[in-house]
C-alpha cells in the first residue's frame, strides 16, 4: 500500500537478466502496476509482462478486486503492457486508457477490441469519485507515445519508464538516494539519454503540478521528488562534468602500453580518468559514464584494416545512445596498414563532439610515439578543461583592454625598455599595471614585461596575451601556456610555425632593425617605438626620455637611439594597419598625477615615512630592490645604509642602531631571514624596535631564486625561541605597503617589539600608478630622556616600559639577552622571571586589540574568499568578474595577530575558501583554528603569481 | 671633581681566583681616568664569561648574542658617535661564533675598543677547546687532544690592518691597564687580546704558564712598522706583550657616513619630515 486505497500491485523479476536482448540487468528488474480505489471507481496503470501476469492476478486478488473501471496504458512497451489482453478479459467492464498513438501501437501489437478502448487528450481528466486522474502526455521518454498519470488529490505522479530503475527489490519506497543513484542512472543512461532534450522539456512540464510521490513502472517509489528531478535535469541538461573515459582493447599489448602511457599523463595534467578494457567491461558501465563525461578517449589496435570488432560494437552502441561527450579522442597501433581512425569517425556521427585523431604506432610504440602521445595528452587536457573555462568566459564584463607583454633575453635592457615606456603611458593618461619576471642568471634566459592597459582600474595579473613583443626568437616557447588562439604574434614567424601555434604572426626581427641602425643593443628601443606606433603614442615624449636617458653616453648614441625610436614608430604604425580591431583604451588625464612606483620602492618610501634611518642587509633576491632604494635616498633622508657581511650581522646591527635611538630597518628573504631568526629573539628579549621586511620566494634551502611565492608565513609568524609578541603585516598593494610600512615603524616604537612585513617576488617588481597615500605625521618620538634612577624594564600596567637610549638622559640604559630584572641585570629569580615573561607577552592583547580589520569586498554571507598579501589585485579582479549575490572576499594585510572579529565574520560561512601561494595553506590553518570551521583552499606553488583567468576558474568550481 | 665610581651592586658569578676580576679591575681604573660619566660609556657583549662583564661595572650596556658583540658595537657607534663604545668578549664569543663578524669589524674600522678575554678554553660552556686552545690540549670534548692549529688573533688583525693591536698578560695589572689606556683613548677600532687563566678548566695555560711564556715589547719598538708588526705577532713560543701594531691613517667608519658630513648631531637628535618626502612621492 502505498496510501490508502492507492496499492502497488506489479510484479518482481528476480531472474530477469537482459532487456531488449542486449541489456544487462545486474540487479533483475520490476514491472510495477498501480491500483487506485476511487469512492466511485477503480483504476489500474500499467499492467507487467505477459509472463508475470499470474502476480498481477493474484494481487489483485488478495485485494479481493472485484472490479476494474480503468486499465491505463501509460506506455505501450511489452513489459508493462502485455497483460492488457488478459486483464481486460477478466474484467469485462474495464475501458482501456491511452493516447491515440498508444492505441495504434497496442492494436498493432496484441488482440484488443477496438470498442473497450478510449482515447484521451493531453491533460484530460477522469474522475474515480474523490479521486481524480489527469494524464499529461510525456512523449519521448523513451518511446513516441509515452505519457504520465498524476493522481491530482494525492499528487502522485505515475511516471511508467521516465524515473524508472532496474532494481527487483521488495521495497516499495526510495530510503537511501545512494543505493538507487546507480541502477537509475545506468536506466537512464541505457534508455532514456538519447532523449536528453525531450526529458527537459517534460521536467519543466510536470513540474508545474509539484508531485509529492513520483511511481514508476520500474524500481521503487520516490518520496525525495526534487531528488530525482535534480539528477534527470543535471545528466540531461548540456554540461558535462571534467571527466576523461578510456575505453580500450588490446591484442598483442601494443595499443595497451600506449594507453597506460596516455593514462598516466592525463593524471599528471590533473584530469580525473578512468580506464575500461573494453574487452572485459559490459557495455552498460561504458554507458553510464557517458551520462555526463565530458571527455571520451577510445584506443584501438589495427584488426584487417578498421577497427578491432569489439571496439566498433562498443561505439556504435554509444553512438546511439548519442551522449552529450564534447571530446572524443582516438589512438591506436597497427602491423602494416589500414584505416581504423576512418571507420572511427564513421561510428561517432551521433555524438556532438570534436574528434581528435592522436597517435597510431607501428608496432610497439617506440620513443617518438610516446613523444607524440604526450603531445596528444597536452591537447585533450587542454581541450578539456578549455570547456569548462568558456563557461565562466561567457559571464564575463565586457571591458575593454589591451594586454601586451614584451620578452627578451636577459641582458637585453628590457628593463630600461619598461622604465620609459611605462613613464609615457602614465604621461599619456592610461590605467595599466605591469610586472615583471626573470630567470635567475645575469645574461640570457628569458626575462618578460607584462602590461594591461585598462579603462577601469585592473591591477590583476592577467594570463591573457594580446601582442605579444620577442625581442629574442628563443623567448616565445617560454610564454607558450599564456598564448591562446587570439594573442598576436609580433617576432619571428618561424619560431612561431615551429612551435605549432597557428597565431597571427607579424614578422619583425627588432635585432635585425637595431643592427642595420648599428647596434643590436638598439633593439630595444626599435621594440618600445613600435608599441608607441601600435598605441598611437606621440613620439615627442619618447624622444625627450631617451635625450635624457643617454645624454651621458654621448651625441652619437644619442641620435641613433632617436634613430631606433623611429623606425620602430613606423614599424608599429604598419602592424597597426594589418591589425585591425584592436580595442581603443579610453584615457584619463588624472593618472598623470598618479604615483608610479614599484613595490621595492614602495617598502622604501614606506620606511622612511616612518622615519627609517639605519638600514643594514645582505643582498638576497627578491628583497635587494628595498636595499637599493634606501641607498639611493640615503642623502636626501640621513640614512646610514650598511651591506652587512651577512643576515646575523645585518639584524644585530639594527638591533645595536635601535638601542641608540635609530629607527632601524632589515631587509632579507627566504635563507637569509632563517639566519636572522636569532637576532628576531633578541629583539623580544631585549624590547627593541625593529622592523624586518621578508620578500618571499620559492624553497625549501635556494629554491627559485628569482620566483614568487608565500611560503613563510609560518616561518616568519614563529620566527625565533621563546615567546614574545610580534605584527606580521603583507601589505595588498602599492599603496598600502607605503602606508603599512609606515605603520610597521610607528607599531614597532609603540610596543617595542619586531614588526614584520611580508611581501615577495611578485609584489617588488609590480608597478602600476595609483592614487595618493595617506600618511598622517607621526611626532611622537618614542623615546623619553632618562633620569638618574631610570629602569629599562620598569614594571607597568601595559607591560610596556618607558624606553630611554644611552646618552641621552642622566640614567643607565642596560639591555640583556638573559632574563633581566627591571634595571637590565641577568638574574636567575624564578618569580621575576614569571613578572618579566607576563610583561612581555602582555602587550599582545593591546595588539590584537588593534589588531587591522580585513579589506571587506562583496556582500555575500555563504561563500567566503579569503586572501592576504601580495594577491589582493588578482583575487579582487576575480571576485568583481564573477559577480555572485553569494561571495564576499576578505583580504588580510595583518596576518598576526589576527583580526579578534575574524571569527564574527565567518560566522554565517557556508564555504570558506582560502587562496594562497603555498602548498600546505599556512594561512588557511590559521583560519581553521581561528574559526574552528572547515576551510577549502586554493593553492598555487609553481613560482608564479595567480593569473585572474586562474582564480575566476578555480572559484567558479566551487561554488555549488 | 667627584671620582666616578664604576661599581655596581651586581653579585659577581665569576670563580674565585679568575683572570676576569683582574680585567674587571683594570677596566674600571681606566675608565674612572677617562673622565668619561657613565651615561655616555656603552659595554656591548655577546655571551660567555668575559661577556657577563658589562653586568658589573656601571654603565650603559647591551649584552646580546653569542658571538654578535661586533654589529650592535659597530651600529650603536654609528648612530650616536658621541657615546664611548668598548667591548669586552671571549676567545670562543670573538674568534670562535663570532669570527666573520671580527674580520669586517676590522675592514669597518668603527671607532671602538674591542677587549678580548683570551684563556685559550671554553669556560661558560664548562671546559671544551677554543679556537686559541694549544695544539694536543685534552678537553672533555678533544679526548684525545685538540688536532688543529691555534688561531692567532694578533696576526690575524695585523694581516687585515687594523687600526690597533695589542696584547696584555692580566698576570700584570698595572701594564695592562697601561695598554688598555692606550686602546681606549685610540682613534679607531682598538684591539687588546689579554691573556688570562681559566682556574677551574685550563690547567695548562695558568699565571705561571703566561709569566714564563711572554715577554715585553722593547722601549723602542715601532708599532708602525708593519713587517715588523707580522713577524712580532708570528711568535708563538714565547709571545710578545705590549701594542704590536698601529695603523695611523685610517678613516674610522662614524666619519665616512654620509649622515655625518655636514651635520654632527647623533641621529636621534635629528628631525625627520615628511615634507621632503612629500617632494618624491604623492602624500
Amino acid at each position: 500500500m502505498i496510501k490508502k486505497n492507492i496499492y502497488s500491485v506489479g510484479a518482481i523479476d528476480w531472474d530477469r537478466k537482459l532487456f531488449d536482448e542486449l541489456i544487462y540487468l545486474p540487479d533483475g528488474t520490476s514491472y510495477n502496476s498501480y491500483l487506485i480505489i476511487g469512492s466511485k471507481k477503480t483504476a489500474l496503470i500499467d499492467t507487467v509482462d505477459i509472463t508475470k501476469t499470474e502476480e498481477l492476478i493474484l494481487n489483485l486478488e488478495k485485494l479481493n478486486i472485484k472490479n476494474i473501471d480503468y486499465i491505463i496504458s501509460n506506455h505501450a512497451e511489452q513489459d508493462h503492457s502485455g497483460s492488457i489482453p488478459i486483464i481486460l478479459n477478466k474484467f469485462p467492464k474495464a475501458k482501456l486508457i491511452c493516447n491515440p498513438l498508444c492505441k495504434k501501437i497496442l492494436l498493432d501489437e496484441m488482440v484488443i477490441e477496438e470498442k473497450r478502448i478510449q482515447v484521451i487528450k493531453d491533460l484530460e481528466e477522469i474522475s474515480l469519485g474523490d479521486k481524480t486522474l489527469k494524464f499529461i502526455y510525456t512523449p519521448w521518454v523513451h518511446w513516441p507515445e509515452t505519457m504520465s498519470t498524476f493522481l491530482k488529490e494525492d499528487k502522485i505522479l505515475f511516471s511508467c519508464d521516465f524515473f524508472g530503475a532496474h532494481l527487483a527489490t521488495s521495497e516499495l519506497f526510495v530510503k537511501d538516494t545512494k543505493e538507487i543513484e546507480l541502477p537509475a542512472k545506468r536506466y537512464y543512461a541505457e534508455i532514456m539519454m538519447p532523449f536528453r532534450n525531450y526529458i527537459l522539456k517534460n521536467l519543466e512540464k510536470i513540474k508545474e503540478y509539484n508531485p509529492k510521490i513520483i511511481a514508476p513502472s520500474h524500481g521503487k517509489i520516490y518520496q525525495d521528488v526534487d531528488w530525482i528531478i535534480d539528477k534527470y535535469y543535471n545528466w540531461s541538461k548540456k554540461e558535462t562534468k571534467p571527466k576523461i573515459i578510456i575505453g580500450y582493447t588490446s591484442m598483442h599489448g601494443s595499443t595497451k602500453k600506449m594507453v597506460e602511457y596516455l593514462t598516466s599523463k592525463l593524471i599528471n595534467q590533473g584530469n580525473k580518468v578512468k580506464e575500461y578494457n573494453l574487452t572485459t567491461t559490459e557495455i552498460g558501465q561504458l554507458a553510464i559514464e557517458m551520462v555526463d563525461a565530458s571527455t571520451l578517449i577510445i584506443a584501438s589496435p589495427t584488426f584487417l584494416g578498421g577497427l578491432h570488432p569489439i571496439v566498433s560494437t562498443t561505439v556504435s552502441t554509444l553512438n546511439k545512445l548519442k551522449p552529450k561527450t564534447k571530446i572524443i579522442g582516438f589512438i591506436g597501433s597497427k602491423e602494416w596498414g589500414g584505416e581504423a581512425f576512418k571507420e572511427f569517425e564513421n561510428i561517432t556521427n551521433n555524438f556532438e563532439a570534436e574528434v581528435i585523431l592522436g597517435e597510431i604506432s607501428t608496432g610497439i610504440p617506440k620513443k617518438e610515439n610516446f613523444k607524440k602521445l604526450n603531445e596528444f595528452s597536452k591537447i585533450i587536457t587542454e581541450k578539456t578543461k578549455e570547456l569548462f573555462k568558456k563557461e565562466i568566459k561567457n559571464k564575463k564584463i565586457d571591458e575593454k583592454e589591451l594586454s601586451i607583454v614584451l620578452s627578451g633575453e636577459a641582458g637585453q635592457g628590457l628593463v630600461s625598455v619598461q622604465n620609459v615606456l611605462l613613464k609615457i603611458l602614465k604621461e599619456e593618461g592610461f590605467y595599466f599595471s605591469s610586472n615583471s619576471e626573470y630567470m635567475s642568471r645575469v645574461r640570457g634566459g628569458v626575462n618578460t614585461i607584462s602590461i594591461r592597459l585598462t579603462e577601469k582600474e585592473r591591477r590583476g595579473n592577467l594570463k591573457k596575451i594580446d601582442i605579444l613583443l620577442a625581442l629574442d626568437k628563443n623567448t616565445i616557447e617560454h610564454l607558450k601556456e599564456r598564448i591562446d588562439e587570439n594573442t598576436i604574434i609580433i617576432g619571428n614567424k618561424e619560431e612561431v610555425r615551429k612551435l605549432g601555434l597557428k597565431n597571427k604572426t607579424i614578422d619583425v626581427s627588432f635585432k635585425e632593425i637595431a643592427e642595420k641602425i648599428g647596434n643590436k643593443v638598439f633593439a630595444n628601443t626599435v621594440a618600445t617605438g613600435t608599441l608607441l606606433g601600435i598605441l598611437n603614442i606621440n613620439k615627442k615624449y619618447f624622444i625627450k626620455q631617451l635625450k635624457e636617458s643617454f645624454s651621458k653616453k654621448g651625441k652619437e648614441i644619442v641620435l641613433k637611439n632617436i634613430q631606433a625610436a623611429e623606425k620602430g614608430i613606423l614599424k608599429g604604425k604598419e602592424i597597426l594597419k594589418i591589425v585591425k580591431n584592436l580595442p581603443k583604451i579610453k584615457k584619463n588625464k588624472q593618472i598623470k598625477l598618479n604615483n608610479l612606483f614599484t613595490g621595492a620602492q614602495a617598502i622604501a618610501y614606506g620606511a622612511i615615512a616612518g622615519g627609517c634611518d639605519f638600514i643594514s642587509a645582505y643582498p638576497m633576491s627578491p628583497s635587494t630592490g628595498v636595499l637599493q632604494n634606501l641607498a639611493k635616498l640615503r642623502e636626501n633622508f640621513d640614512i646610514i645604509v650598511e651591506q652587512a657581511e651577512d643576515e646575523i650581522s645585518a639584524i644585530n646591527m639594527c638591533l645595536g642602531a635601535s638601542f641608540a635611538g635609530a629607527r632601524s630597518l632589515t631587509n632579507t628573504s627566504g635563507g637569509g631571514f632563517a639566519l636572522m631568526c636569532e637576532g628576531v629573539s633578541l629583539a623580544g628579549m631585549i624590547e627593541t624596535p625593529l622592523v624586518i621586511h621578508v620578500a618571499q620566494r620559492p624553497g625549501p634551502a635556494t629554491g627559485l631564486p628569482t620566483r614568487t611565492a608565500q611560503e613563510d608565513l609560518n616561518l616568519v609568524m614563529h620566527a625565533g625561541h621563546g615567546e614574545f609578541a610580534r605584527i606580521v603585516y603583507a601589505p595588498k598593494n602599492l599603496k598600502s605597503a607605503v602606508e603599512i610600512t609606515n605603520k610597521a615603524f610607528i607599531d614597532s616604537q609603540k610596543y617595542q617589539i619586531p614588526v614584520f612585513i611580508l611581501t615577495d617576488q611578485y609584489f617588488m617588481e609590480n608597478l602600476y600608478p595609483f592614487e595618493k597615500i595617506e600618511i598622517k605625521e607621526d611626532k611622537e618620538k618614542y623615546i623619553i630622556e632618562s633620569k638618574k634612577d631610570y629602569q629599562r624594564y620598569a614594571f607597568t600596567e601595559s607591560g610596556i616600559s618607558p624606553r630611554a637610549i644611552p646618552g641621552f638622559g642622566k640614567g643607565l640604559v642596560c639591555v640583556d639577552s638573559d632574563e633581566h630584572d627591571q634595571t637590565g641585570h641577568i638574574t636567575e629569580d624564578f618569580s621575576l622571571r614569571i613578572k618579566m615573561v607576563k610583561k612581555r607577552l602582555k602587550r599582545i592583547e593591546d595588539i590584537t586589540f588593534e589588531s587591522l580589520k580585513p579589506t571587506i569586498i562583496g556582500k555575500g554571507n555563504e561563500i567566503i574568499i579569503i586572501g592576504w598579501g601580495s594577491t589582493f589585485e588578482t583575487i579582487k579582479e576575480a571576485v568583481e568578474k564573477i559577480d555572485n549575490k553569494k561571495i564576499k572576499y576578505l583580504h588580510y594585510e595583518q596576518l598576526y595577530p589576527i583580526y579578534p572579529g575574524t571569527k564574527d565574520l565567518l560566522k554565517s560561512a557556508k564555504k570558506i575558501i582560502v587562496i594562497e601561494g603555498n602548498a600546505t595553506g599556512q594561512f588557511a590553518e590559521l583560519i581553521k583554528k581561528e574559526t574552528n570551521k572547515e576551510v577549502i583552499k586554493i593553492l598555487k606553488y609553481n613560482g608564479l603569481q595567480f593569473f585572474v583567468e586562474e582564480v575566476m576558474q578555480e572559484i567558479t568550481e566551487r561554488l555549488d | 671633581m667627584n671620582k666616578i665610581d664604576f661599581s655596581n651592586q651586581t653579585e659577581i658569578a665569576w670563580c674565585p681566583g679568575c683572570g676576569n676580576f683582574g680585567i674587571h679591575l683594570v677596566l674600571k681604573k681606566v675608565l674612572e681616568e677617562t673622565k668619561l660619566k657613565p651615561e655616555n660609556i656603552v659595554l656591548v657583549s655577546g655571551i660567555g664569561q668575559a661577556a657577563k662583564t658589562p653586568q658589573y661595572i656601571n654603565t650603559n650596556f647591551f649584552n646580546g648574542l653569542h658571538g654578535r658583540s661586533l654589529p650592535p658595537a659597530t651600529a650603536i657607534k654609528a648612530v650616536n658617535p658621541d657615546l664611548k663604545v668598548i667591548v669586552t668578549s671571549g676567545d670562543g664569543d670573538m674568534y670562535g661564533e663570532g669570527g666573520n663578524h671580527f674580520l669586517h669589524a676590522i675592514r669597518r674600522n668603527p671607532d671602538i675598543t674591542i677587549i678580548v678575554h683570551n684563556n685559550m678554553i671554553y669556560g661558560l660552556t664548562k671546559g671544551q677547546a677554543s679556537p686559541t686552545s694549544k695544539k694536543g690540549m685534552k678537553t672533555i670534548v678533544q679526548t684525545t687532544g685538540v688536532i688543529l692549529e691555534p688561531l692567532n688573533p694578533i696576526s690575524l688583525a695585523i694581516s687585515l690592518d687594523a687600526s690597533f693591536v695589542a696584547r696584555a698578560n692580566i698576570g700584570d695589572l698595572k701594564e695592562t691597564k697601561e695598554i688598555l689606556q692606550k686602546a681606549i683613548y685610540h682613534k679607531g677600532l682598538s684591539i687588546v687580546d689579554i691573556l688570562q687563566p681559566c682556574v677551574t678548566f685550563n690547567k695548562i695555560n695558568t699565571f705561571e704558564w703566561f709569566k714564563e711564556n711572554t715577554y715585553y715589547l722593547e722601549k723602542d719598538y715601532n708599532p708602525e712598522n708593519k713587517e715588523n708588526a707580522i713577524l712580532k705577532a708570528l711568535e708563538t713560543e714565547k709571545m710578545p706583550l705590549g701594542i704590536i701594531y698601529i695603523s695611523k691613517k685610517k678613516k674610522t667608519f662614524e666619519e665616512m657616513q654620509n649622515v655625518y658630513q655636514k651635520n654632527k648631531n647623533p641621529l636621534f637628535k635629528r628631525k625627520r619630515n615628511l615634507e621632503k618626502l612629500k617632494k618624491i612621492i604623492k602624500i
